[in-house]
């Protein structure tokens, strides 16, 4: 299983990390910040309320209390510590020892037992923060409670003479809100960290990847063909000596293939020169052998058959130049409006297989092609199925749109077809389908010109075999309604190119 | 049947088509190059002239040329090559026809007949604008004064004239003017139509009395 | 690489689910439990001790008792008191009867006014039968100008008696039969 690029590529990954290690050094330093400073202002609020509580008492209640001054004296610590925001509530200390009754009204949260059990000790405190009262959820508090020690009582009266104990709450609101602030404002704070990583980290994998992504813009180019293609080194990293390795190989394969494609030229060019050096001698020789061929006596059988085999160099010797022209990309279209029907009809009466060839298509059907190429690609087509095939032989044609109109030229026989062996080689050169045969007539090289000649119109030429056994050969040509002039071709000339048209 | 200059450097080539012309009827004058091609032309005054285009000296496209620069004498080459640029060379240097070797015999001499084949000739004479075409004499005059076209440039424009105002394409008049089989090389048409605009158009750039048809061939517009 | 990537995606999810709880609830402020602030604070609070005239065979008897921080007429909110034990076995008394007493300042400076609840059956008046007898009057007379600051002039005043019967003038020296 294999994931989409984009998901796991070197990019992504890098800017992930790089992000991922921003992103947690930003919200670790938040986070310890905020709880530093949400201890630190707590604890100042604390010790501030607990210092006022402590003096308070300290200072309101003397070592020795009138009598029967409880509640005055409660009453004047319950006003004096409390304030906006805190509410403070005096109860009498119990003198059997046990834990006094938490007060239940005058506090904004409920005392425990277990704290006023403590508060009879030593001072306390505790955070609270409330549950049960829906409207105040979530609202944090402060309580303290704390009694006097260090005053004198009488044995016998203590309970008139004993100072009460206090219990303040105290609101944490204003805390609480200075808190949330502080989270909005390192929430702020990070995601502006986040997307300052983010980008330098896009800039930075930028510049590791973009010599990386060079490389494989030039390893495609390479592939591609363009082995002039070269990466400029920068630097004396990894990269750079991976980009110094590539052009040294791309270096050497461009010589490789210079060298290759130089020695294939030059054997190409060695054919076609061969070819057009046999052309003079084979004027005369062909000149020669048919006044021989006309001068002789009797039946003449010799000098018919050399005259006979002279032409059939003559036309071996075309077709190889023809070839070598397709191979040196030197074949060029001179295109016209052609007339399909004229043009088949034109090319079957030069051969004389007019009565041989049946033909099936419209008659006001136009294509845009070389129509000295299209006459070779239907002679070799018909010539072909004449010679291998059996009668009938029938040419269709007619429009049909592959991906842009155009039209379509079927070849059909009545023959065996195309044995299957040669079915995927029948248009490669000297291919022939008779062995015993294959010295009788044709140069061998017909339908691979007939392909070529296709292939040069952008079309496309197949060969397969019908249901009833016959070969099938489809020619497909774009129609090209594009105008455009007339350009310049290669040769002209009256060189036929059919197979066997000289039957 | 016909007297033919014949030159060509290559001795058996030369020999063995001299032998097939004769045979067929001609009577055939050879000469191995440009220059004694040249010279032989002004001596026997022949009716065609058949050049190889590789030739020592003066190659068979100069002679060709200098010979059109004041004699409307049809002119064949013959290509070893049949590379474009012979093609073209020729053409614009104003030769009327040209074969490829290794060429038939017989296929020469059906070209040879072809070009040197007379327009059908009826008493006919037509005027267009200042052009004035007699079908009789085969005379051509533009605003009185002869013009020179060799027999090929001449049967194109009986063609193209007998129909006035009617698209021919290339493939007709190849095989009309030519007597081509298909398909013929229609680069022959256009620069044979090239070379009759220079000699009866005002403005040959601009042509007015034959038209190219897009795509297709040519028009005679009679004014 | 299905299951890695699976196993994964569900570290990831587990990792965001801790941070996301820590965050919740780790943020505002967090209750805490009972914790020690330090020992209990020491009563220190200054204040001068109070002189309450009570009474001993008959007559007044000066008395001290501490007073408490800010509450400079606490001497006579304390005559409505019960006596303390050790007092009593002094064989010291209180003609006022226990209620509660209120003190405001009058005008000009040196007279106040104390306020009383019970007024019994004769208002202020040291009637037989009078919830104010005059060693009580005297009591209040003598230990509000005792009070520094109150020079003299003091109104005894209550709202619950009849018209007439509702206020009286006290001065100490009025009752220097007493002393």
């Amino acid at each position: 299983m294999t994931w989409p690029r984009r998901f796991t590529g070197l990019r992504v990954r890098l800017v992930a990390a790089f992000t991922g290690v921003a992103l947690l050094a930003s919200v670790l330093a938040s986070g310890l910040s905020y709880v530093l400073l949400r201890r630190v202002m707590l604890q100042r609020t604390q010790d501030s309320v607990l210092t006022q509580v402590r003096d308070t008492l300290a200072q309101q209640i003397p070592q020795q209390m009138p009598p029967d001054t409880e509640p005055l004296l409660a009453s004047q610590l319950e006003h004096a510590l409390s304030g906006p925001g805190r509410s403070a509530v005096a109860v009498p200390v119990p003198l059997d020892g046990s834990a006094p009754t938490p007060p239940k009204v005058g506090l904004d949260v409920p005392v425990s037992a277990e704290f006023a059990r403590r508060a009879m000790r030593e001072m306390v405190f505790q955070r609270i923060v409330v549950k049960s009262r829906p409207e105040l959820e979530g609202h944090p508090y402060l309580l303290v409670g704390a009694r006097v020690t260090g005053y004198t009582t009488t044995s016998d009266e203590p309970r008139r003479t004993t100072p009460p104990m206090v219990f303040v709450s105290v609101d944490l609101g204003r805390e609480a809100a200075d808190l949330r602030a502080f989270t909005r404002a390192l929430v702020i704070a990070d995601a502006a960290a986040l997307l300052a990583a983010l980008l330098l980290a896009l800039l930075a994998t930028r510049g590791v990847l973009r010599p990386v992504r060079r490389l494989g813009a030039a390893a495609r180019a390479l592939g591609a063909g363009q082995l002039a293609t070269r990466v400029r080194v920068r630097g004396h990293d990894e990269l750079a000596d991976l980009a110094r390795t590539y052009n040294h190989s791309a270096a050497a394969l461009e010589r490789t293939v210079a060298e290759l494609r130089a020695m294939e030229a030059a054997s190409r060019r060695f054919v076609a020169d061969v070819s057009h050096e046999l052309r003079t001698p084979l004027t005369s020789m062909i000149a020669m052998t048919g006044v021989l061929a006309e001068e002789a006596d009797g039946d003449g059988g010799a000098a018919r058959l050399v005259a006979e085999e002279t032409r059939r160099l003559g036309l071996l010797v075309e077709h190889l130049i023809e070839i070598s022209r397709f191979d040196a990309g030197a074949a060029a279209l001179v295109l016209d409006d052609v007339k399909l029907a004229e043009a088949v009809a034109g090319t079957l009466s030069a051969r004389g297989w007019t009565d041989r060839v049946a033909v099936q298509g419209p008659g006001d059907l136009f294509v845009r092609a070389d129509p000295r190429r299209l006459d070779v690609i239907v002679a070799n087509l018909a010539g072909n199925a004449l010679k291998h095939g059996a009668p009938p032989v029938v040419l269709r044609f007619g429009a049909e749109a592959r991906g842009e109109p155009g039209v379509v030229v079927t070849v059909t026989d009545g023959g065996p077809g195309i044995p299957d062996d040669l079915l995927g080689v029948v248009f490669d050169r000297f291919v022939k389908a008779e062995a015993a045969r294959s010295r009788s007539e044709g140069s061998g090289l017909g339908l691979s010109i007939a392909k070529e000649n296709a292939v040069l119109h952008d079309g496309t030429l197949e060969a397969a075999n019908g249901p009833d056994g016959g070969a099938v050969f489809t020619l497909w040509l774009p129609a090209r309604s594009d105008g455009g002039d007339i350009g310049d071709g290669d040769d002209g000339g009256e060189d036929e190119d059919g197979d066997g048209e000289r039957a | 049947m016909a007297s033919i200059l014949f030159v060509e450097d290559d001795p058996s080539a030369r020999t063995a088509l001299e032998l097939a012309l004769t045979r067929q009827g001609h009577s055939v004058t050879s000469r191995s190059t440009g220059e004694d091609g040249l010279e032989a032309l002004r001596a026997r005054r022949p009716e065609i002239a058949i050049l190889d285009v590789m030739l020592p000296g003066i190659d068979g496209i100069e002679v060709c040329r200098r010979i059109r620069r004041g004699d409307p004498l049809p002119v064949i080459l013959l290509t070893a090559r049949g590379d474009d640029l012979d093609v073209v060379l020729g053409l614009e240097a104003g030769a009327d026809d040209y074969v490829v070797k290794p060429v038939e015999p017989r296929v020469l001499d059906a070209r040879i007949r072809a070009v040197l084949r007379r327009a059908e000739t009826r008493a006919d004479i037509a005027a267009y604008g200042d052009l004035v075409i007699d079908r009789g004499s085969l005379k051509v005059t533009r605003a009185g004064t002869d013009v020179r076209l060799t027999p090929t440039e001449l049967r194109l424009l009986l063609e193209l004239a007998r129909r006035p105002g009617q698209a021919l394409t290339r493939q007709h008049l190849l095989a009309e003017v030519w007597e081509h089989t298909y398909p013929g090389d229609s680069r022959l048409v256009d620069a044979c139509v090239q070379r009759v605009r220079a000699k009866i158009e005002d403005e040959p750039a601009e042509p007015r009395l034959i038209e190219t048809v897009r795509g297709f061939g040519y028009r005679f517009v009679a004014p | 690489m299905r299951t890695r990537w699976t196993r994964s995606v569900r570290a990831l999810a587990a990792a965001a689910a801790v941070a996301g709880a820590a965050a919740s609830a780790g943020c505002g402020v967090r209750p805490t439990g009972v914790l020690s602030a330090g020992s209990l604070p020491v009563a220190g609070g200054r204040a001068a001790t109070i002189k309450i005239y009570l009474v001993k065979d008959g007559a007044l008897f000066p008395t001290v008792r501490p007073g408490l921080p800010g509450r400079p007429y606490l001497a006579l909110e304390q005559l409505g008191v019960p006596v303390t034990a050790q007092e009593r076995l002094a064989g010291l008394s209180n003609s006022v009867r226990p209620q509660q007493i209120r003190v405001t300042q009058d005008q000009p400076p040196g007279m106040i006014t104390v306020w009383v609840d019970d007024a019994g059956p004769e208002g202020l008046r040291p009637a037989r039968g009078s919830h104010w007898p005059r060693l009580a009057l005297a009591q209040v007379a003598c230990t509000a100008e005792a009070i520094p600051g109150v020079v003299k002039g003091v109104l005894l005043e209550t709202s619950a008696g009849r018209p007439g019967r509702a206020r009286v003038q006290l001065a100490c020296e009025d009752f220097a039969d007493l002393r």
